[in-house]
């Protein structure tokens, strides 16, 4: 972690209001982005992202300094996600009519791209789409995402590869195709 | 053998590990379907992942967060709150499950095992369903004499009972001595005795140095005149 994020931290844990300030500031985006994938919708991200910072700003004194906070962060967030996921999962089945999928119309011009990876990341286990989303949006690597996520590297590697796969699959499937880029 | 290289460079790239070459692979990918689809595959994602848009928080996102962390907090009891919570958390789910544990022994487990039974005397009996019982009877189904002559002292002890409780004294006294006193002595056992005879002349005569006594306290009873 650099100098800058430790000042921050050591002024946050001294109670500097205006440091929990940009504190949030800084971990906002990161912290709701991942919340709103996993949940799916603006509301339950945002209550899911404020409980997030709350309890690592209360619990900063908790972190090690000689790790990066990132992944800290995204564990407290992925935790809060996976409480609200079960919760949900309690409550009595509704049929959301909203989200259920048309076929993508043939393209690139009409294709509306968030909605249809939206689409195809709800087809994931949350598992996958945790391990998914941790590693392509939030760039963390493998070993970090296995500490966020409590299982091995190898564990991560293989939910990386299927929910790939299934993602393809489902963009191909909704008539997405993409020439390859040979040069990545 | 050329297939492996190249998915081995693919996932390579997608784990970050090294930077992409493709030029060694160009010609394969050419000709190679299975390898084309990966790379496609690949691409497509990454080019979906670029889209990847969720909106934005609400603009007291930052002031609803940290007033809610400055909430009753300070630097010291911000390492703190966590761990106190969660010990009274845990304390509060132990002292549950002993309360439950201490009541399942208590009630339920004599409740299982029988040891909580009906009482036999007729008299808990009704207090304990509120059901009056009958009279007994003898074989030809007559209210046996003695023990109709038991109840009505009981049922008149009981009365003076009330009486004697409603002036604020103890009823105590009252219920035992009545119907002992009548047991001792019974209807026309004893020989010689000039008393009134039959249950009424019983009781007056019983009951007649008591109802003095009470008219004497309190002057109006009038059972023993």
């Amino acid at each position: 972690m650099n100098e800058p994020d430790v000042e921050l931290v050591l002024r946050c844990l001294d109670g500097d209001s205006d440091a929990c300030r940009d504190f949030v500031r800084l971990y906002q985006r990161m912290i709701f982005s991942l919340c709103y994938r996993m949940l799916g919708n603006h509301e339950d991200a945002e209550d899911a992202a404020q409980e997030s910072l709350v309890r690592a700003l209360r619990g900063l004194s908790g972190w090690d300094r000689t790790r990066p906070l990132k992944p800290w962060l995204l564990a407290i967030a992925a935790n809060r996600c996976r409480t609200s996921l079960m919760k949900r999962s309690r409550q009595p089945f509704t049929t959301d009519f909203a989200r259920e999928p048309e076929q993508a119309e043939r393209g690139s011009d009409r294709i509306a791209w968030g909605e249809e990876l939206e689409l195809a990341l709800d087809q994931l286990k949350p598992e996958h789409r945790e391990c998914f989303l941790l590693f392509h949006q939030h760039d963390l690597n493998c070993s970090e995402v296995g500490e966020v996520l409590g299982c091995p590297e190898g564990t991560v590697k293989t939910w990386l590869h299927r929910a790939r796969r299934q993602m393809a699959e489902f963009l191909r499937r909704r008539g997405i195709v993409v020439e390859p880029s040979y040069d990545l | 053998m050329i297939c492996n290289d190249f998915q081995s460079h693919l996932e390579d790239c997608v784990e970050r590990k090294r930077p992409p070459q493709l030029d060694p692979f160009a010609d394969h990918l050419a000709e190679c379907p299975l390898c084309h689809e990966r790379l496609a595959d690949h691409s497509l994602l990454e080019t979906a992942l670029l889209h990847l848009d969720e909106g934005d928080e609400s603009p007291d996102f930052v002031e609803r967060v940290v007033r809610e962390v400055l909430a009753g907090t300070r630097a010291d009891r911000l390492s703190q709150a966590p761990m106190r919570a969660s010990r009274g958390r845990r304390f509060a789910r132990v002292a549950i499950a002993v309360v439950a544990l201490g009541l399942l022994a208590v009630f339920a487990v004599p409740g299982i095992l029988g040891l909580f039974t009906a009482p036999e005397n007729p008299r808990a009996l009704e207090q304990f369903t509120g059901i009056k019982p009958d009279p007994p009877r003898d074989d030809d189904g007559v209210e046996r004499d003695d023990l109709r002559l038991d109840r009505l002292v009981a049922e008149t002890s009981v009365a003076i009972g009330s009486l004697w409780n409603e002036t604020g004294r103890t009823l105590g006294d009252l219920e035992t001595l009545v119907p002992l006193g009548f047991r001792e002595r019974r209807p026309s056992e004893e020989p010689g005795d000039d008393a009134e005879p039959g249950l009424a002349g019983h009781l007056r005569q019983e009951l007649q140095p008591l109802g003095r006594q009470l008219t004497n306290s309190f002057g109006f009873l009038t059972l023993g005149r």
